[in-house]
């Protein structure tokens, strides 16, 4: 669906970025790996249409999406931060009804309709009790959760996520991942998330991409390979560690 | 789109009834601020150095005969310099409003990037090279005002990465710019009558409002507060992180370019006859903020109408409480200083 064709992209002077190409496709979610620096959130930008790349493209059934203005690439591609920028008291609904705007002439407001499908993008992450609670005072969980509803609003077929674990504690990563690959799952989207651990990669995607040192050093199916190739991959990657095999899973361990 | 109808359940039951209740709340809230503005407007237009009574008021108001220096009192001073506060505080409340949403710090002020010490720049030069008569002044002060934005505007254009705090950076650097060059100007200025008048400006007075005066500066304003008005849900995105915004589909640097033109029209149509009010934009947005929880533009809205009214009470003051007529930034900076400590101290900062 989203096809990346060896993009390379910098901050200053330096490569971040070098060369790399992948394709995702609707209904998996892929997992971006790697460690700090390796370049996973430029990348990120990047396809995101957020970071002007160096040279290399990003293909959305051929039409290159840095060609789109803010608005059209906004109905073809969502994108959720590490952690959420609001910075005032707001209600959760409209928190939500933010995902609206690609959809909205410059000088509109959301419509009565568009209020309805903001609630029922909160049913579906099940926080619809909260809609007419301050978002600030949610826990760091339910923010995010709020979160993945604006993104549902914005109704894009591409979803990205950026390291949306970040700041919560472990019962919470594994509820926002599992609530990300039932999405991706049942609303048919291509997904993009990128993690630090492994391990919810292995848990929660069909498919990884590992960057390393700005290049890309594996890109493939979970569902295609065995415990050697993850042996040999992540031993490259996060050097002293141990991969067990338990009940069909793999769990990497240091 | 997704099948909504299957998934009902009671929370959103709970939700649209709580909604429909703060709507209404919403409306009434709204409303009972414009009255009280209003009310407070009718009897600070009856109290100065001349008073008109109530019953004048109603006399003029319904178009009945009275006494014909009432009637000059009331026409020629009273109202245009009422309205003109009104204007004032509306304005430069939303101004406020706006730029702490934009700039994502509640400490933000109207005269963020430049617009108030370019204005008074501009006021300073009327008043030493230009005979400075007040017209002469206000446009000057219009123009200072608008090139001084307009220059932070272009110099935060040439950093690489093009983020909000240099825009910040930018208006510190052209504010202090201006500081230097109104120093120069006070140190050669003619101290007996030109170095008091720049010290006057920058104080603030609604004392020579004239019928003139307030017509000539009202379509700029309008023209801002339209402009902002329109622009109402973008300026909500931009309180959103520049990556977030832009994700969501707004072109930042376009909208954010267009929502300080605006806010800026605004500012210093009001300025460039008022001279600087200190203050206002900030605690009127802040109020307005901690009684409605939330920020959006229903929120700016209701904060122009209680900064209307707070500049109603503090002019009003400025011209009854001494013999002589106070400026009214040193009333407002009275009213505005303690309330930023009482902000400080707060435990919560849910603003």
């Amino acid at each position: 669906m989203l096809r990346v064709e060896n993009i390379k992209a910098s901050y200053g002077k330096e490569l971040i970025v070098d060369d790399v190409s992948f394709t995702i496709e609707e209904g998996e979610l892929t997992a971006l790996l790697g460690l700090n620096g390796a370049g996973k959130t430029t990348l990120l930008k990047v396809i995101s249409g957020l970071l002007k790349q160096i040279s290399g493209r990003c293909l959305l059934e051929d039409r290159d999406i840095h060609q789109m203005n803010d608005k059209l690439r906004a109905r073809h591609i969502s994108f959720m931060p590490q952690r959420y920028s609001i910075v005032y008291d707001t209600k959760v609904i409209d928190v939500v009804l933010m995902g609206i705007t690609p959809y909205l002439g410059p000088f509109d407001t959301p419509t009565k309709e568009q209020r309805e499908e903001a609630l029922a993008s909160l049913v579906i992450v099940g926080m619809e009790d909260y809609a007419a609670e301050n978002f600030r005072h949610l826990s760091e969980g339910q923010k995010q959760l709020v979160l993945v509803a604006r993104n549902l609003l914005q109704d894009a077929e591409i979803m990205f996520f950026d390291e949306p674990d970040s700041a919560l504690d472990f019962n919470n990563s594994h509820m926002i991942l599992s609530m990300i690959r039932d999405v991706i799952k049942a609303e048919d989207k291509a997904g993009l998330i990128t993690l630090h651990d492994p391990n919810m990669a292995l848990n929660y995607c069909d498919k990884i991409i590992i960057l390393k040192n700005g290049k890309k050093y594996a890109d493939f199916y979970l569902a295609d390979v065995g415990y050697e190739f993850l042996k040999d991959v992540f031993i490259q990657i996060y050097d002293d560690i141990k991969v067990l095999e338990h009940d069909e899973r793999y769990i990497i361990i240091r | 789109m997704r099948d909504i109808s299957s998934s009902d359940s009671g929370g959103r039951e709970s939700y649209r009834v709580s909604l429909e209740s703060s709507g209404k709340k919403d409306a009434i809230r709204l409303l009972v601020a414009f009255l009280l503005m209003l009310v407070i407007a009718i009897i600070s237009i009856g109290i100065g150095k001349f008073h008109i009574s109530l019953v004048d008021i109603r006399n003029i108001i319904l178009g009945r005969e009275v006494d014909p220096t009432v009637r000059m009192v009331f026409f020629g001073l009273r109202l245009p310099r009422t309205i003109m506060v009104m204007i004032a505080g509306i304005g430069l409340s939303m101004a406020g409003s706006v730029y702490q949403t934009i700039f994502r710090n509640p400490l933000a002020t109207p005269d963020i990037i430049g617009v108030s010490t370019g204005a008074n720049l501009g006021a300073a030069v009327a008043i030493v090279y230009l005979a400075g008569r007040p017209n002469t002044i206000a446009i000057s002060a219009f123009v200072g005002g608008t090139i001084a934005v307009f220059a932070a505007l272009a110099l935060s254009r040439l950093s690489s990465n093009r983020r909000i705090t240099d825009l910040v950076l930018a208006g510190i650097v052209v504010s202090s710019i201006a500081e230097g060059l109104i120093m120069m100007l006070k140190y050669f200025a003619d101290p007996e009558r030109q170095l008091a008048s720049i010290e006057y400006w920058a104080m603030g007075s609604f004392a020579s409002i004239t019928e003139g005066k307030l017509l000539a500066v009202l379509p700029y304003f309008v023209l801002g507060i339209i402009m902002l008005f329109l622009m109402r849900w973008q300026i909500n995105i931009l309180s959103l992180n520049d990556d977030e915004a832009r994700s969501l589909g707004v072109s930042v640097g376009r909208v954010r370019f267009l929502v300080i033109i605006a806010a800026t029209l605004v500012v210093a149509s009001i300025v460039s006859v008022t001279g600087l009010v200190a203050f206002i934009g900030l605690i009127a947005p802040h109020i307005g903020r901690m009684i409605t929880k939330r920020n959006d533009f229903y929120t700016t809205s209701f904060s122009a109408l209680l900064g209307g009214t707070i500049l109603l009470v503090a002019d009003t003051l400025a011209r009854s409480i001494s013999s002589s007529e106070i400026p009214i930034s040193i009333l407002t900076t009275f009213i505005g200083a303690p309330f930023l400590a009482y902000l400080m101290m707060r435990s919560d900062k849910d603003y």
